[in-house]
């Protein structure tokens, strides 16, 4: 009972991305949303998409294995034609700390990082002008300092 | 006419139309396929090939003095070439459940038949080059599009059949006109007035107001005598010769079932002035559909608010 408990406890805090959603601009049509969708089903990491037509949003889920990349995923909303409103993930911290913390070989920055990370799973916001809006981005462009020094693939600001 | 958004990157469309017009005891009718794909997501390139009962290979007999339109006489079905086009979107301003884009486009068309009116037009009627630009507003329901473009002919060099058959065919070199093109779509999605998923229908209504304004051809054929030396033949007094400019009105309906294929239907009109190279009222009808290369979708695009 014992071994189990710890076992149970060793996933429950392991680092992970749990989902993404991402808001899409220049959707206008269900046909436009369904070329989004097949755009980002292509994703070898991404197990299903659930697409909202009428806020034109989608919820991507991933497969168990294998490296999530949020690039991609930004990528994806491009070459269907259109641009990301907004790109968000469901993350499980874990035994991370600080304000900046590498997962799967890249580097996170925290933007106003809480004296203490969440010990359950957050909704993190990407910050970046791939990932937001133009307007949206301007205004977190002055606040996003140095980033993280000694960084380690890619660099990502996030805020919780 | 085409908006100034792209296809998807790696996506490929098919799309098949036909025209078709009463020209008193003849049918006419162009059909045509087309192939779409997106190589970049701000580049789409087509390729379209068709054949029409519009032309002969040859200008008719007395050209241009006589016969000139050929109206009314039968053609056979035949192919008439192919159309290269591509389509660069070069500016894209979105917001949520709206956007502005703008695109440059270049197309070359090369055909094989003889074209006894003036007004060029490429795919259809003359071989050549054509360019232009497309600005398209979408903003909730509404859409709104406006194509400018120019068409640079190629010249016909044939052979006119002598009226007297013992004789050979006189060498003639038609050149047509280049022409401005202006058209300007408006449409209105009538259904669904909000989206829940990809089985719903979508019905559009729309209007196009499709636009040319061209200038007079030239017609010079060889001399008899001194053979290579071609004269100019005075056409002041052809019609459908002389410089022009009309707009047509074109409405129509759009279908998009199951949120990929798409029928589309207008019917056109003169507006101002008209065009000599078919008659009203012009009927289109367009089957379209896209060809994703990934696994198929499962979800029907309904997933709920959280």
């Amino acid at each position: 009972m014992v071994s189990l408990l710890l076992v149970l406890g060793f996933y429950t805090t392991k680092a992970q991305f749990t989902y993404a959603e991402v808001g899409i601009n220049g959707l206008t049509c269900s046909q436009c949303s369904r070329n989004v969708e097949m755009s980002i089903r292509k994703l070898p990491f991404v197990k299903d998409v659930e697409m909202n037509l009428a806020h034109t949003e989608g919820k991507i889920f991933f497969v168990k294995s294998g490296k999530v990349d949020i690039d991609k995923i930004a990528q994806a909303v491009r070459n269907a034609g259109f641009s990301v409103r907004y790109l968000k993930a469901g993350f499980v911290f874990g035994k991370t700390t600080g304000s900046c913390f590498t997962y799967q070989g890249d580097t996170y920055s925290m933007v106003h990082a809480p004296a203490n990370l969440p010990d359950s799973a957050a909704t993190i916001t990407f910050i970046g002008s791939a990932y937001q809006a133009r307007k949206d981005f301007k205004k977190w462009q002055t606040q996003l300092g140095e980033g993280c020094k000694g960084k380690e693939g890619k660099l990502y600001y996030i805020t919780l | 006419m085409e908006p100034a958004s792209t296809i998807p990157k790696g996506v490929l469309g098919v799309r098949a139309f036909t025209e078709s017009y009463k020209e008193f005891s003849q049918f006419r009718n162009l059909s045509a396929i087309r192939l779409m794909y997106g190589l970049t997501p701000k580049l789409t390139v087509m390729a379209t090939a068709d054949g029409s009962n519009h032309h002969n290979t040859l200008l008719p007999p007395e050209y241009p003095t006589h016969n000139t339109p050929n109206v009314g006489v039968h053609h056979p079905y035949r192919f008439n070439g192919v159309d290269f086009y591509a389509k660069y979107r070069f500016l894209s301003i979105d917001g949520q459940n709206s956007h502005y884009r703008m695109a440059l486009y270049g197309e070359y068309a090369y055909l094989t038949v003889a074209h006894d009116e003036g007004e060029p037009t490429l795919l259809d009627d003359t071989k050549g080059f054509g360019a232009g630009l497309i600005s398209t507003y979408l903003k909730g329901h509404f859409a709104a599009s406006f194509n400018g473009g120019i068409i640079v002919p190629s010249k016909y060099k044939g052979s006119i059949p002598d009226f007297v058959s013992a004789l050979p065919p006189v060498p003639t070199i038609v050149t047509y006109p280049n022409a401005v093109t202006y058209n300007l779509s408006l449409g209105y999605l009538l259904y669904p007035r909000v989206y829940k998923n990809y089985n719903q229908t979508n019905i559009n209504v729309y209007m196009e107001f499709q636009g040319k304004t061209y200038g007079a051809t030239q017609v010079k054929v060889s001399d008899i005598l001194y053979p290579g030396n071609y004269y100019v033949i005075n056409t002041k007094d052809i019609p459908v010769l002389q410089a022009g400019n009309y707009v047509e009105a074109h409405p129509g309906i759009q279908c998009i079932i199951k949120s990929n294929t798409r029928i589309d239907l207008s019917i056109g009109y003169p507006l101002i002035n008209k065009s000599y190279v078919h008659y009203y009222p012009l009927y289109t009808l367009g089957v379209q559909r896209y060809f994703y290369s990934n696994k198929k979708r499962t979800n029907s695009g309904s997933r709920k608010d959280t």
